[in-house]
């Protein structure tokens, strides 16, 4: 009773305290679409002055494992741009994107209390966070835990690191309990915005902003430090933030907008809820300019700068191709809305990041049509509504699972969408897709890592990002190709279908793609995602010449028009003909008599370890084709074939279906030399050098100015 | 203005082998530079069926592939390229002495008044470029003005637009700057021709003056001679693109073009130089300006102006 009266009382309290909202707790899904562990509730106070967060969270979780829980671990990520001896910091050399990190102010988060709600634990999340800091313990038994917080390191052991604390609880919690705890906090935003959060003057991207717990899985908890390569991992819950800027400010965020409120210090507060997402992020600025639209019953916001402003139909038509394919595609989006923010100039730090529902875009003014980088990014981003949010990965270990897939999509719907020629670029004449983008970025450094690593570990950031985004953009381009669109697409759907708010792990998408294509091509997977091989299929020799007719002892063919002769490594000695008998020479002579006979003989090799089938297509001077497949397993191949008509040309994986080789111009390879291409990109340099000599007042002007 | 550019075509006309020398001092640092770049090529794909691929549209893939396994050649060829700009500058400085020499003291081309003139001449402009230089860089400076402006008036942190106008508004300033500065640099070769000038600061200024002077016809001219050069531009873009299939006759017909096109374009910067040196007369005499005319022992025909 007792309990009652003081939640009674208290309720009736924090109305008369909280006058700005009359609060219900809102719903957007009448079932959960998700397990939701982590629930947070959440008011925060921005001093944008300061660039200082005041935040008070109720966080509400439940230990769905089997085991007995007598410790939390917590993400501070703000702590990573705390001093320049942070992991982060030490392993990006306080760079990212053109800025130094803290050049003009470092972030941090401090937990200044943190408590075990040991009373009411049936009370909403809401309903505390409106209770006065000095009656909570009062009201709801508060345990201090504030002295039990030890920062720890399980990544590389820096002591300096802040960015994942533990703390130890006054009792377990069993499997399937479930607990309240309360914390104030404050946290620094640094500026300008670094690794996708931050401030630039009154523009604000607060991403990674809250003591936000780790994922506790079977074999412990889950909480990386927040490293210079990496992205994040959580679990799915609820959020109810109340977030309070100054009352010019427009607000975009996570989830739905329930209400504003007006308070009387020139502030304003909104509340956002968030249904089954395992993030929160949001941006203020007064320089916003707001845009709506709705496809497929999506609402689309757009909040672009002002200064950017005209290009609002650009991004809410990005917006509209990239919701209707994933949707027609990969299925359902469930959220009802989507926002989008274009940075703020000089703010690069926080463009093309994602966030559930919510994501930054990235562009500039004076961007041409042509130059699709709006459409790109915002596809992208878009697609990880899917691969990272709806199938939460974990970004720490296994990047290529969110952004590889992710790329993948988005350079399919570019394509389909902008194609086919020039999706990501068609300025002045200039064509480039996103797949040959993509191809671009791996060829150059093909083998640094394998795939699956975790994301502090790869050689280098570069090796990071084509390991995470190129190469799985190219290996599933190639599975596409080696398995058909239908089936690719099948395979992509049972994956989101079977993984929806969960946590799908590498081999949960290989068992996935086994099982959908009935094959096991594990022998794939092992070599795209474990390995470092590099795949690079030649044409290493191509020769044809008239035949002469035999002298001497020799053996001939029988007149059957197949006359294929293969050698392979393996039984080079031997020159096998499983399609034709030797005959005596007498019928050779015949043959030669009647017409004349090329002897065409094709070398093909295999110069990476990385081991695929491929076809192969030889053409011959009448227009006569044949195709081959090789398994392509041993390191060369001789193909040996005697037709009336001379060799022309010999390719391996003539249709470009396999993007994952490094080289497609020794794909193929002539009998004749041929020029006429070289000659007329060799002409079209002659005549650029001819004619910047002749133009020295454009190579002045290039020379003297100093740029845009 | 109009007058001058009768005239230059007058010259031009009488000259044509002036063309001929400009022409093959273009081609032949070109091919130059092309050689390593063609011996690349042909190491590189010329026995792939890329190399006949590459007659038809551009393959970005190649492009990428071929900086990636043709290292070698970016280390060799800019630099390459960079000697040969610098080179054909030279070039370019020397011939043009010739070609003012035989346009001012000839009704038509003579080889020996050609290369006397040239010859003569070179070392005069060698140090007039010296001070042209230092008047582009002078130029050059007014687009921090324009940065200088900008932050005075936005700020250090202006919207996007106000950036992007005032890096446009930049170029064209600078572009502005470079017209004028070869229009000094012309103008001022003409008088060290005309008068035998030997001072060069002198010549400088005189073409300063001129330049200005005359602001409407000297910039008119070059900007005539200039949307000629883009009309032409425009047209060999055209014709061009109709050699888009990957067949013998389209590469061979490209090529044609292209040497076609650059032909006109040098046959343009002559028809400047002739309009150019005939304003000039043309301005001194209308002025009641003493011209000083030295033969200087050279052949000469009797001025046709």
């Amino acid at each position: 009773m007792a309990g009652r009266f003081d939640f009674l009382s208290s309720l009736i309290l924090l109305i008369s305290l909280f006058p700005r909202f009359i609060i219900s707790q809102p719903v957007i899904f009448d079932t959960p679409l998700s397990p939701r562990i982590a629930n947070y509730d959440i008011d925060v106070r921005l001093d944008a002055e300061k660039s200082l967060l005041y935040g008070r969270e109720v966080l509400s979780w439940t230990n769905k494992s089997a085991d007995v829980i007598s410790e939390l671990q917590f993400h501070l990520y703000l702590n990573a741009f705390r001093n320049n001896l942070s992991t982060y910091m030490r392993e990006s050399g306080r760079l990212y994107r053109g800025n130094i990190g803290g050049e003009r102010g470092w972030g941090y988060i401090d937990i200044r209390r943190m408590s075990l709600i040991s009373g009411a634990q049936e009370v909403e999340g809401l309903e505390i966070l409106k209770t006065p800091e000095n009656d909570l313990s009062t009201h709801y038994g508060l345990i201090d835990l504030t002295e039990q917080i030890r920062f720890i390191q399980p990544d590389d052991g820096n002591e300096h690191d802040k960015t994942v604390c533990q703390v130890t609880l006054p009792r377990s919690i069993s499997p399937g309990q479930s607990i309240k705890l309360y914390m104030n906090f404050t946290a620094k935003l640094p500026e300008p915005p670094f690794e996708r959060t931050g401030k630039m003057k009154e523009y604000f991207l607060v991403g990674q902003w809250f003591p936000k717990i780790g994922v506790y899985e079977a074999d412990g908890w889950n909480t990386h430090q927040f490293h210079a390569n990496s992205e994040f991992f959580a679990d799915f819950g609820n959020y109810n933030v109340f977030i309070t800027v100054p009352e010019k400010n427009i607000v975009g965020a996570t989830g739905i907008e329930v209400e504003i409120a007006n308070n009387e210090d020139s502030t304003r507060t909104h509340f956002y809820y968030a249904e089954d997402v395992h993030d929160f992020a949001w941006t203020t600025s007064p320089d916003f300019v707001e845009f709506n639209g709705t496809v497929q019953d999506v609402d689309i916001r757009i909040l672009m700068q002002k200064d950017r402003a005209y290009q609002a139909t650009r991004h809410l038509e990005a917006a509209k191709v990239a919701i209707e394919y994933y949707q027609n595609w990969y299925g359902d989006y469930p959220y009802p809305n989507l926002t989008i923010v274009d940075p703020r100039r000089r703010a690069s730090g926080s463009a093309g990041m994602e966030y559930p529902t919510f994501f930054t875009g990235g562009t500039m003014y004076g961007l041409p049509s042509g130059i699709r980088l709006v459409e790109d990014v915002i596809v992208h981003e878009f697609g990880h509504n899917y691969f990272y949010h709806m199938l939460a990965s974990n970004e720490f270990e296994e990047s290529w699972l969110d952004e590889g897939i992710t790329t993948y999509t988005q350079t399919r719907i570019m394509n389909d969408a902008y194609g086919p020629q020039g999706d990501f670029i068609d300025f002045f004449g200039i064509r480039l897709n996103g797949l040959q983008r993509q191809r671009a970025e791996y060829i150059f450094w093909p083998d640094q890592d394998q795939t699956v690593r975790k994301a502090w570990e790869y050689y280098s950031g570069h090796s990071y990002a084509i390991s995470s985004y190129s190469k799985p953009t190219l290996f599933l381009t190639t599975l596409q190709n080696y398995l058909g669109r239908e089936i690719m697409f099948e395979i992509m759907q049972s994956y989101l279908g079977r993984w929806r708010f969960k946590h799908p792990q590498t081999q949960d998408f290989v068992d996935v793609a086994n099982e959908v294509s009935g094959q096991n091509l594990n022998w794939f997977f092992q070599q795209a995602l474990y390995s470092n091989a590099v795949l690079d299929y030649a044409v290493s020799s191509a020769i044809s010449r008239e035949m002469k007719p035999e002298k001497g002892y020799g053996f001939t063919l029988s007149t059957d028009d197949k006359r294929e002769m293969v050698i392979s490594r393996d039984d080079s000695s031997a020159m096998k003909n499983p399609d034709t008998s030797l005959s005596d020479s007498s019928a050779l002579d015949e043959i030669a008599e009647e017409k004349i006979l090329y002897y065409s003989e094709i070398k093909v090799r295999r110069l990476g370890d990385f081991v695929f089938p491929v076809e192969l297509l030889m053409t011959f001077e009448d227009g006569e084709e044949i195709r081959e497949v090789w398994d392509g397993q041993e390191l060369w191949k001789k193909y040996v074939y005697i037709r009336p008509a001379k060799l022309v040309s010999a390719t391996v994986d003539p249709d470009r279906k396999i993007l994952l080789d490094v080289n497609f111009t020794n794909n193929s390879r002539t009998v004749e030399a041929q020029k006429l291409g070289l000659l007329k990109l060799s002409a079209r340099w002659l005549f650029g050098i001819q004619f910047l000599m002749e133009q020295p007042e454009l190579v002045a002007l290039l020379s003297g100015f100093t740029g845009f | 203005m109009f007058k001058s550019l009768k005239k230059g075509f007058e010259l031009f006309r009488t000259h044509k082998k002036v063309v001929v020398i400009y022409y093959l001092a273009n081609l032949i640092p070109g091919i130059l530079v092309t050689i390593p770049v063609w011996a690349s090529l042909n190491r590189f794909a010329g026995n792939s069926l890329m190399g006949q691929k590459l007659a038809g549209p551009f393959d970005m893939d190649f492009l990428f592939e071929y900086l990636h396994y043709n290292k070698g050649i970016f280390s060799t060829v800019p630099a390459l390229v960079f000697v040969v700009f610098i080179l054909y500058g030279f070039l370019s400085l020397f011939l043009s002495g010739g070609v003012f020499s035989t346009y001012h003291n000839s009704k038509s081309y003579q080889a020996g008044l050609f290369w006397q003139g040239a010859g003569k001449y070179f070392g005069r402009y060698l140090r007039l470029l010296v001070f042209v230089m230092a008047v582009y860089f002078l130029l050059s400076g007014v687009q921090f003005a324009v940065l200088g402006l900008r932050k005075l008036v936005f700020g250090d942190d202006p919207y996007q637009y106000i950036s992007y106008w005032a890096n446009w508004l930049r170029l064209g300033l600078m572009f502005l700057g470079v017209i004028i500065v070869f229009l000094i640099f012309d103008y001022a070769r003409i008088d060290a021709v005309f008068n035998d000038e030997h001072r060069m600061l002198l010549s400088l200024w005189r073409g300063f003056k001129f330049t200005f002077t005359n602001f409407t016809r000297t910039f008119g001219l070059a900007l005539a001679i200039l949307l000629m050069g883009i009309l032409v531009l425009l047209a060999y873009n055209l014709v061009a693109s109709l050699f888009a299939p990957a067949a013998s006759w389209a590469v061979v017909s490209l090529i044609i073009t292209q040497q076609l096109y650059l032909v006109i374009k040098i046959g343009l910067k002559l028809i400047l130089y002739a309009s150019e040196l005939s304003l000039y007369k043309n301005s001194l005499s209308a002025t009641g300006g003493e011209e000083k005319i030295v033969r200087d022992g050279l052949v000469a025909e009797p001025d046709i102006y």
